[in-house]
């Protein structure tokens, strides 16, 4: 490769890290659907994302959606909801399996998220916050992991 | 392409847009780097046009978290994943479980080596509220003794949980078939994959493991913390063979709070058991503590009645320490007593478990006992288990 485009490559990639906050620089927004009045708090959301709150307070089941388990947006959320209970989620889960109990389902994109969040009235999910719109209501939103971050 | 690359690209596309209008962008790109970003915000188009193509009106297919292999179906994907079964697309319905082999060297006797079971976990849940679970145990599969040869199996099927649940809110759910008795902590998830030691505790023996009538359960979240009850009622046995001598009737409840998403939690409960006859009854207390690499559980049972005449107990305390990443060091004395059980039993358990996956547990537990009897386990015992 020639030194011109490696000098590109390192550019670009230098402007990317630099223009675009990466999702743990980001505040993520925990998003339900338009048409819910629901407001929550952080506890409130570990709780619907451990299954142990699984209604709305009118009785509908909740819908909780996952990003996928090694994207940057999952490890971000999974920080900033769970914090230092997170290295017990896997022994948690099993045990939940073994009770008949399975972890939320995933989806690959924020872009996914908010569409399935906007289609589906029980739902909630978590976006960056670039990514919100009219279509979906942030109930919360996650500050950056680092504060002092951009 | 590395995930999240598009949301990048989309992004490249919207700054070239902007800049091609004529509003404000950052001035500091090169003339190379912008020409590289009008060459990526072209392909950012075609990613959006692809997008744009996808049926916007229709919900995403959800997945499980790390599949081992999907495959695409009319009810949605079919997807295995290692530790949580396998998934039928939306019809609600899993199968999963777990195998276990152990080998264990009790004190003057031989070693032996046995495939203690396989149990398979079937969950249906064809609408959101409803669900009906299943626990079908393969056991006693095959075991060696490891000087003699000596080899025998005698395969037995037995349904360890069968149960149909409905929840109407957080609060009430309403639960009927064969379930794990909800007393004490160990006993709500007492298999093997779940728990630290490849020996039970004694106080296990104080209240049989299922019960086959209804339970109402249900949480209340109190600002942190969560309360979480039981009420449940025994009518029959449905599968005697499980435990030796299981009671004709029950009743009981259970009462826990949880704070700060489980980093303490503290419970009771009560029982009243019916044998021929006879009336038991029992009142517990436990309680479970996590700090960083540190987990301390204690359960404590005193039993009374004409079962128990005039009465005994029992308590555990429990220490988990992680050593290094996966590897736990594991401690716990159990002690039990009272006039109905003379003498006293002391009970030391250590040993080692590693979990280097989640769905992977390997553990080597070392028993000390003061009493010399067929009722009570002295020696080593380790145990293999995957959840599948």
């Amino acid at each position: 490769m020639s030194g011109v485009r490696l000098l590109i490559l390192a550019s670009w990639l230098l402007a990317v890290s630099f223009a675009w906050p990466a999702p743990a620089q980001e505040r993520l927004a925990v998003i339900v659907n338009a048409e819910r009045e629901d407001q929550l708090s952080i506890e409130e959301v570990a709780r619907i994302y451990l299954k142990q709150r699984r209604f709305w307070s009118e009785r509908e089941s909740i819908v909780a959606i996952n990003r996928d388990a090694d994207s940057d947006v999952r490890k971000a959320f999974t920080e900033r909801v769970f914090g230092d209970e997170a290295r017990r989620l896997n022994a948690y889960w099993n045990r939940q399996y073994f009770k008949g109990v399975l972890p939320p389902l995933t989806l690959a994109s924020d872009e996914a998220v908010r569409r399935y969040v906007s289609l589906e009235p029980n739902a909630i999910g978590y976006i960056t916050e670039s990514w919100l719109d009219a279509s979906v209501r942030a109930v919360l939103f996650l500050p950056p992991a680092n504060p002092s971050s951009p | 392409m590395k995930p999240g690359m598009p949301d990048i690209l989309r992004r490249f596309a919207g700054r070239s847009a902007a800049k091609t209008r004529g509003l404000p962008s950052r001035p500091s790109f090169p003339p190379v780097l912008l020409a590289i970003l009008l060459v990526l915000s072209g392909t950012a188009t075609n990613v959006d046009s692809a997008r744009a193509k996808e049926p916007q009106n229709t919900l995403p297919v959800e997945r499980s978290e790390e599949p081992l292999f999907s495959l695409d179906s009319p009810i949605g994907p079919i997807e295995y994943q290692l530790g949580r079964g396998l998934r039928f697309g939306r019809t609600g319905l899993n199968i999963g479980g777990f195998a276990t082999l152990e080998i264990e060297k009790e004190r003057n006797e031989n070693s032996r080596f046995s495939v203690e079971g396989i149990n398979f976990l079937v969950l249906l849940q064809p609408i959101q509220p409803l669900r009906i679970f299943m626990e079908l145990e393969v056991g006693k599969l095959y075991s060696v003794d490891m000087h003699t040869g000596a080899a025998e199996s005698d395969a037995t099927l037995n349904f360890q949980r069968l149960f149909g649940e409905i929840g109407l809110n957080d609060a009430f759910n309403v639960r009927l078939g064969k379930f794990q008795t909800p007393v004490g902590r160990w006993n709500l998830a007492p298999a093997e994959p779940f728990v630290w030691t490849a020996t039970d505790p004694h106080i296990l023996e104080s209240f049989d493991e299922h019960t086959t009538g209804g339970v109402v359960h249900g949480s209340v979240f109190p600002s942190t913390g969560s309360f979480n009850y039981w009420l449940f009622g025994q009518v029959a046995a449905f599968d005697p063979e499980d435990d030796e001598e299981p009671v004709d009737h029950t009743a009981g409840g259970r009462l826990e709070y949880s704070a700060d998403l489980g980093t303490w939690s503290v419970g009771s409960s009560l029982l009243a058991s019916q044998l021929d006859q006879q009336w038991g009854y029992l009142a517990g207390l436990d309680g479970q503590f996590n700090y960083g690499p540190f987990e301390l559980t204690s359960e404590f049972v005193y039993l009374w009645g004409d079962l128990e005449d005039p009465f005994r107990w029992d308590i555990y305390i429990q220490g988990v320490m992680e050593v290094l990443p996966n590897l736990y060091l594991v401690g716990r004395y159990e002690h039990t007593g009272g006039l109905a059980r003379e003498p006293s039993l002391n009970l030391g358990d250590v040993g080692l478990t590693w979990r280097p996956v989640p769905f992977l547990d390997f553990k080597g537990t070392y028993r000390f006992s003061d009493e010399r009897s067929d009722d009570v386990f002295e020696g080593f015992k380790a145990s293999f288990t995957v959840l599948f």
